[in-house]
């Protein structure tokens, strides 16, 4: 006892004989009384889940995998389950249902459609038949990939225009099952959060350098000149890099030059689907300018040619209407400056496979608009006479920005 | 493009030995024009069309139905409130298959149509369609956009419906009482301050007010459309009166 707590060692008893555990031996009961014991407890239990099962579809194979038990699988909704197809394939083949009604209008129908959907990108898939798409999950690449296929089937439109009367409903019907949102699965967050962390950390060795040079001033004014003159400087050399980077203000090339790559790539499936719908019927393209574009001088040639054109159909509107124009022409100048017919510019494709877009002298940047996944008709509103036309589909969305 | 580069360099040089201080932008828009040879052009003509333009957005319809025409969904009827810019449109069900014709016959009034309706906004920025006609460009000012949604009209008929058969039931309820009374109350303050109603609410009360204006909807008229849009006159070069500098002072 010497002022300490007693240890493990010290408490225990000192007999010298230590515990030892000796396992108690039963002896195994006859074949006889087991049987018996099985029988007068289980029988019922076991009858009762064997007629649960018979319900059930026969097999095992349907039943939730071993590692999903104790979870609840959501299949609709933000925090819908992703990919766990049982059989399929391919990993981006998605929570595909095979079943469906009896009918077989209606299996066909869903053939045709995944057909539609598999056409040119996985020929495999096709094989599969009779399936829909019920919350695919797409990788970036993919989408990509897909999209463009939506347009490239374009060119397939005409051959089964002969499409026979039955098939067609049967596509209609397919129609009919309901579309999901497409979800990209974003793997590449990761590594693109590290690309900016990375140029964050390089943006801040280099911001902090000139921050000597701002105190010097405070204390000395006399040399005012040189300091704005080392500004300018330091103005210049960034103004240098920017444009050495073409535009991309990020500070590594690897991604600026990823940027450019990728901007060319929108530009040529522009100026490829701008060539596709020429001529066709039905097809517009969505483009949005700035709030304003450059003025132009109204001409009094193009009046003259609306004069031309013109006579040809209702006279008597006509010169009603330009009587009043006369009258009130500066008014009317005033009141709607809108109507700007004529040429304004043009799309330019560059031997590098840049695109620009010329306004007048101004020279403006255009990029590729977001996709959208659904129908976007063009209606014209007639509404004297009560009409509304339905003109054709839009196609694609490309972005006019000015270039500063 | 490493050629390239050598090449803007020595432009950028000469340029600084004949002007001095330089302009940065003049450069970069020649350094543009040089390095980078225009190689084709589409001319960009703008029109207007005799109608306004509106663009209709089916987020329950999959864009390949725009493959073709023929699929497009059938429309049985369109209406449009002008004032408020309301559009409802009837596209006619398949009753022959997921659909309980009892159901509908029973309690939604024989419904065989699905109602879209949608609001057309306008928006700040300049938007076109564009069409493509003999490789030139031809836009045409989209006046509005509309998102057309599923609006489940019987339903609220419906129920309309039942809440007056229920009001009608129990006439004598002194609860209901007191509830008129309050409801009294509310009217005669909104009464009062009928000029607050603002935003969404008064957008709500205007087109309420207002009557739907049926429309015939046509979808054969692109080829004459595009006739009357590509006129002669729209592809007369215009004179710009704005350069570069000038229009980008415009525009902040």
């Amino acid at each position: 006892m010497s002022g300490r707590l007693p240890g493990l060692n010290q408490g225990k008893p000192s007999t010298g004989t230590s515990l030892k555990f000796k396992p108690k031996v039963v002896a195994r009961k006859s074949k006889e009384e087991r049987d018996a014991n099985v029988l007068k407890v289980e029988e019922p239990n076991k009858q009762v889940e064997k007629k649960k099962y018979t319900q059930k579809p026969q097999g095992n194979q349907k039943r939730q995998p071993k590692y999903l038990n104790n979870t609840r699988i959501i299949t609709s909704g933000p925090l819908a389950a992703g990919n766990f197809s049982g059989g399929s394939n391919k990993g981006n083949n998605g929570f595909i249902k095979t079943e469906g009604s009896q009918s077989s209008l209606v299996q066909r129908g869903l053939k045709a459609v995944s057909d539609d959907e598999a056409e040119g990108s996985d020929a495999e898939d096709s094989k599969a038949g009779k399936r829909i798409n019920m919350g695919k999950e797409y990788t970036e690449a993919d989408f990509k990939k897909e999209t463009d296929d939506l347009f490239d089937e374009d060119e397939d439109s005409n051959t089964d225009a002969a499409m026979s009367e039955e098939t067609r409903a049967s596509k209609q019907l397919a129609n009919l099952f309901p579309v999901r949102a497409v979800r990209i699965n974003h793997e590449k967050v990761d590594s693109l959060q590290k690309v900016v962390q990375e140029s964050m950390s390089t943006l801040q060795t280099r911001e902090p350098t000139p921050g000597p040079v701002k105190l010097e001033p405070e204390q000395s004014d006399g040399t005012l000149n040189d300091i704005v003159n080392e500004k300018e400087q330091q103005l210049k050399e960034k103004l240098r890099l920017l444009q050495l980077q073409q535009d991309f203000q990020s500070v590594d090339s690897a991604e600026a030059l990823r940027e450019t790559n990728l901007l060319f790539e929108d530009h040529k499936h522009m100026y490829k689907k701008l060539n596709k719908i020429n001529d066709v019927p039905n097809k517009f393209m969505f483009f949005q300018f700035p709030s304003n574009l450059p003025e132009f001088q109204p001409q009094p040639p193009v009046k003259s040619t609306e004069e031309d054109v013109k006579p040809n159909g209702e006279a008597k509107v006509d010169e009603g209407s330009e009587q009043s124009n006369s009258k009130n022409s500066k008014e009317t100048q005033i009141d709607s400056p809108e109507p700007l017919i004529g040429n304004v510019g043009s799309i330019r494709m560059h031997r590098s496979g840049k695109m620009s877009i010329k306004i007048g002298d101004v020279v403006m940047d255009i990029s590729r608009g977001a996709e959208s996944t659904f129908l976007q008709d063009v209606v014209t509103l007639d509404l004297e006479g009560e009409e509304a036309e339905l003109l054709g589909q839009i196609d694609g969305r490309a972005i006019v920005t000015p270039h500063i | 493009m490493s050629n390239g580069l050598f090449v803007t360099d020595e432009d950028g040089d000469t340029e600084m030995n004949g002007n001095g201080k330089l302009d940065k932008k003049l450069q970069s828009s020649e350094i543009l024009k040089e390095d980078d040879p225009v190689v084709n052009e589409i001319p960009i003509n703008l029109t207007v069309g005799p109608c306004p333009l509106h663009v209709l957005q089916f987020p329950n319809k999959p864009k390949r139905l725009a493959k073709n025409m023929d699929e497009h969904p059938p429309i049985a009827g369109v209406r449009y409130k002008d004032e408020s810019s309301v559009w409802e449109i009837d596209i006619p069900l398949n009753t022959q298959v997921f659909f309980d014709k009892e159901k509908a016959a029973e309690s939604w009034n024989n419904v065989d149509v699905q109602t879209l309706k949608g609001v057309a906004v306008s928006n700040d920025m300049l938007q076109y369609a564009g069409v493509m006609k003999q490789g030139q460009l031809y836009l045409i000012p989209v006046e509005k956009v509309a998102q057309m949604r599923p609006y489940f009209r019987y339903i609220d008929s419906h129920q309309q419906v039942k809440k007056d058969e229920d009001a009608k039931a129990k006439p004598a309820n002194p609860t209901a009482k007191k509830n008129q009374v309050i409801t009294m109350s509310v009217k005669s303050s909104s009464e009062a301050n009928q000029n607050r109603l603002g935003g969404a609410l008064l957008a709500h009360k205007v087109a309420d007010e207002e009557e739907f204006k049926p429309l015939e909807w046509k979808d054969d008229t692109f080829e004459s459309f595009v006739e009357e849009v590509t006129s002669e006159k729209s592809t007369v070069p215009l004179k710009p009166m704005d350069n570069d500098a000038v229009y980008l002072s415009k525009l902040f």
